[in-house]
């Protein structure tokens, strides 16, 4: 798995970006980056799944955590998912619940709880 | 695949690892796929359920502290794929387990685990879960040439 963060342009939110597969192996660095954008004080947080290959419900449940910490600190979670992604959030009846987004980065605004 | 009738099967040995589970998924995956008429989303969703089955076997594991490797075995025969996962862990109820929340109650989302047999059920035709002397016995079945449940 790649992981990668950035602040969007205007700074009130930060994409963290994962390419691969989402799985048990890949937990301790998707929470370690988790840990360390919510240290940097972002609670607005898009999480780019759009070159994810595989997810399970390991990293579904590392997504409603991350989401859990972000609406705790006040802010949000805004997922954006591959079909493969969508395909299993759906699966884990959870979609309805995430603010899933297709084809555009969305606004810092699209993240507001 | 044979066409004769016959099954075809696939045996794995695997340390009870997370690095581990790609490994299975790769192989089982590929296996189900030498059949011409699965589909490819019915594939990625035996992935997904091997995946969940591996990966409860690999945590198990390391809650009992054990070394012992993990056993999974793929049979296919037709468009049916039957795949076993065995553990040697401290074993598992699975009518013990907490009830997931109706999709539309807020509380769904705080419920971070025990996400995964609720997955493997929707996503494959068939689960069982059996307790052994020492572990548990999962059980998959998917016919891979039919739409997605």
């Amino acid at each position: 798995m790649d992981l990668a963060t950035r602040p969007t342009p205007d700074g009130s939110a930060v994409e963290l970006r994962i390419a691969g597969e989402f799985d048990l192996a890949q937990l301790p660095a998707f929470k370690s980056a988790s840990s360390a954008v919510l240290r940097d004080g972002f609670s607005r947080v898009i999480v780019d799944l759009t070159d994810v290959s595989f997810l399970d419900s390991s990293g579904v449940g590392a997504l409603l955590g991350l989401r859990r910490r972000c609406r705790d600190a006040g802010g949000d979670l805004v997922v954006q998912p591959s079909t493969v992604v969508r395909r299993v959030l759906e699966a884990c009846e959870v979609e309805g619940h995430f603010g899933l987004t297709v084809g555009q980065t969305p606004s810092p605004q699209g993240v507001e709880a | 695949m044979s066409d004769d009738g016959a099954r075809d099967e696939v045996i794995l040995r695997v340390p009870a690892k997370a690095d581990y589970v790609a490994l299975v998924r790769v192989v089982l995956a590929a296996a189900a796929a030498i059949d011409p008429d699965s589909r490819d989303d019915r594939v990625d969703d035996l992935r997904v359920a091997v995946s969940e089955a591996v990966t409860n076997a690999v945590e198990s594991h390391k809650a009992a502290g054990t070394d012992s490797h993990i056993e999974i075995r793929c049979l296919t025969h037709g468009h049916e794929v039957e795949v076993t996962v065995r553990d040697h862990g401290p074993g598992f109820d699975p009518d013990n387990v907490p009830t997931v929340p109706d999709p539309e109650d807020p509380q769904r989302m705080f419920f971070e685990s025990g996400l995964g047999l609720p997955l493997m059920r929707k996503l494959v035709d068939k689960t069982d879960i059996q307790n052994c002397d020492d572990g548990t016995l999962v059980r998959l079945v998917i016919d891979t040439s039919l739409s997605p449940r």
